[in-house]
């Protein structure tokens, strides 16, 4: 289970992250790009939640700066009560490694590692003992139907099993929150369907909280909250009960 | 972290095994030269102590720097007799030393003649190997006289020739001696063969009116590391007959060879170190030719949160297995070369037409074999070692400052 959103002080019940104001400019050649233009948002503790929007709407850009990934040139980001900015890289990275877990369009498995190797490498540099990490790894690549092919190489596993293990590994360590920028965008069809599938159960099972940046329409069926972003804004956010 | 490291390393193995045989050869090569140089250092030092007349050198005070024939050790048998008694002495050569003009019936010609005792003198070197005409002082002539082929050409002497000495006596006059031509002498030293003389110790001191006197006890030592404790020995032994005494170790009389072979020495690291910071920059190009390709990857393991100082140390670590690998091969194949050296030896002979003579010390032994010097070879592994991480700097700085959404957006 993840943990759950942090009580405030007068005892409400916080949400998971909180964007107040939260702007982002890029320096591209002589151009300022703004990719967020004040963006105010709260994602709660197990939300399945979708942002969209053309290219360069600003999607991506604001999961990486809930994920600190990136700094906002001006707002505040709060995730867990953790606030982000002013971070060091350091501090950064480490926020990252304990509290966020990511899965990216590509694969990025480390390409020397094995699918076991891969799954539980969050976990190894989190300090983690060998047996731990085996008894939290093991079933979740069972869960994903990679047991017999966990000692292969990425270059010997498919697309699908490739993005699999790199889930595996962004839940392995039992984060607070999974990013997810386009996951399925280099997958068929098919194989992006099972991949949400899986998510989607994770989310139902675990409470995990998933956001992603994506147009999959496979995506848009199964999630609960899609927060439309038009020129660096949120231009309305839809809320599917029921789902 | 090195399980990456590891894996890392062997994943362009041409690279790795190029890189790393850069280091492995270059380490192995200057090892074998510090071999060969250190035993040639060795058998200079062997020779230096002999060509000085011993280990340790006994003089009446200011004799080294005067030469004079009356600066002598008068009554010097009980000195002698006390000197062969102190711990770390082999022998003690009794020598009688005279500066002077020797004259033929053609020409006159300076020379320092040794009186010796030949048979003593054997434990220091033997002289009579190199005899090309005669003998070296056989018994045969109350006078004999030994020279240089140099000289004897010089003065146009065959054997059996009579040589007068002109020289200053113990008490500062002039005197001359007659000598018979008893053997010639070819040592390849042009120092020897044109400028040295030998002749019987009582011949000597007769030629100088000395009674018991000696001008110098030659001492020759266990060994030549030890020879500082054993003349610090005999000048304690000797009590107060020390104060009139200069006890000099061969060093101190021949500076000239310890400078050379310093020199000699410096330039040898000089030239080692030069050739492994160009063997740096090689390597410092190529680790930063890994960071540059991996800049994708490793911008990955800042997202999934690697923290700087850790890439860092990814990169650093993949560097020290690498030289740790290097110099196990560098030393492995240094140790064949010395082994080899040390057997097989590499003949000068082959190079020089004459002896090696350097600073006035004949290299008797031609061929130079090799000696590990175990504390030398350490230091060059732990220069090298930091030199090959020194060289893993930048790329690992580098390797910080990946930014990992620029990173895995740009380097697709």
């Amino acid at each position: 289970m993840t943990a759950p959103a942090t009580p405030a002080a007068d005892g409400a019940l916080r949400p998971l992250v909180e964007a107040r104001g939260v702007t982002r400019v890029y320096r591209q050649g002589e151009i300022d790009v703004h990719a967020l233009r004040g963006v105010d948002l709260d994602v709660s503790d197990g939300e399945f939640t979708a942002l969209v929007g053309p290219s360069g709407s600003g999607k991506s850009t604001l999961l990486n700066v809930i994920g600190a990934l990136d700094a906002p040139t001006s707002g505040a980001v709060t995730v867990g009560g953790h606030r982000l900015t002013g971070l060091s890289r350091t501090a950064a990275a480490h926020f990252r490694l304990d509290h966020v877990g990511f899965v990216f369009q590509a694969y990025n498995l480390l390409p020397v590692f094995t699918a076991y190797e891969n799954a539980e490498y969050t976990l190894v540099l989190q300090g983690v003992p060998r047996a731990e990490r085996r008894e939290r790894v093991l079933p979740l690549l069972e869960r994903v139907g990679l047991t017999d092919m966990m000692d292969r190489r990425p270059h010997e596993l498919s697309g699908g099993q490739q993005q699999r293990v790199a889930v595996v590994r962004a839940i392995a360590s039992n984060p607070q929150l999974v990013l997810a920028d386009e996951p399925t965008a280099n997958l068929d069809s098919e194989t992006s369907r099972n991949l949400l599938d899986l998510m989607l159960e994770l989310n139902r099972e675990a409470g995990t909280t998933f956001v992603f940046a994506s147009h999959d329409e496979h995506l848009m069926e199964r999630v609960r909250r899609v927060v439309h972003l038009k020129d660096g804004r949120i231009d309305h956010d839809e809320r599917r009960d029921g789902m | 972290m090195w399980r990456l490291a590891w894996r890392n390393l062997w994943r362009s193995r041409t690279r790795t095994l190029i890189t790393g045989s850069a280091i492995a050869l270059s380490l192995a090569l200057q090892l074998i030269s510090y071999g060969a140089a250190d035993a040639m250092y060795r058998q200079m030092v062997s020779s230096a102590a002999r060509t000085a007349g011993g280990h340790v050198l006994v003089h009446a005070k200011g004799y080294w720097e005067r030469q004079t024939s009356d600066l002598v050790i008068p009554d010097a048998q009980p000195l002698l007799e006390t000197i062969r008694q102190v711990p770390g002495v082999r022998v003690a050569l009794p020598r009688v030393i005279v500066n002077g003009l020797i004259s033929s019936s053609r020409d006159n010609a300076g020379v320092r003649l040794t009186g010796v005792d030949p048979e003593q003198e054997r434990a220091v070197q033997d002289l009579s190997r190199y005899v090309t005409e005669g003998t070296f002082l056989g018994p045969e002539d109350p006078r004999p006289l030994v020279l240089g082929k140099r000289a004897a050409k010089d003065l146009g002497l065959k054997l059996g020739d009579r040589v007068v000495l002109t020289a200053t006596d113990a008490d500062g006059e002039m005197v001359r001696a007659l000598f018979h031509l008893t053997g010639v002498l070819d040592t390849g030293s042009n120092a020897l063969d044109s400028a040295a003389a030998w002749t019987t110790l009582d011949a000597a001191r007769a030629a100088i009116g000395l009674d018991s006197g000696l001008t110098q006890i030659g001492v020759i030592a266990d060994s030549d590391s030890a020879r500082g404790a054993v003349r610090d020995r005999i000048r304690e032994a000797l009590g107060p007959r020390a104060s009139d005494l200069e006890l000099l170790t061969w060093d101190e009389a021949m500076p000239e060879l310890v400078g050379f072979i310093e020199i000699d020495s410096s330039m040898n690291e000089l030239f080692g170190f030069v050739i492994f910071l160009i063997v740096v920059f090689g390597i410092a190009n190529t680790f930063l030719m890994a960071v540059m390709e991996r800049i994708r990857e490793l911008g990955l393991l800042a997202a999934i949160g690697l923290d700087p100082l850790r890439i860092a140390g990814l990169v650093l670590r993949e560097t020290l297995l690498l030289a740790l690998l290097a110099i196990t091969v560098g030393l492995g194949l240094g140790y064949a070369g010395h082994s080899y050296l040390s057997i097989v030896g590499i003949d000068l002979a082959a190079f020089s037409q004459t002896d090696l003579e350097v600073s006035g010390v004949i290299l008797e032994d031609m061929v130079i074999r090799s000696h590990l010097d175990p504390a030398r070879w350490a230091i060059a592994c732990v220069v090298v070692f930091a030199l090959v991480l020194l060289s893993a700097l930048y790329p690992a700085w580098r390797a910080t400052r990946v930014d990992p959404v620029v990173a895995m957006r740009t380097y697709a």
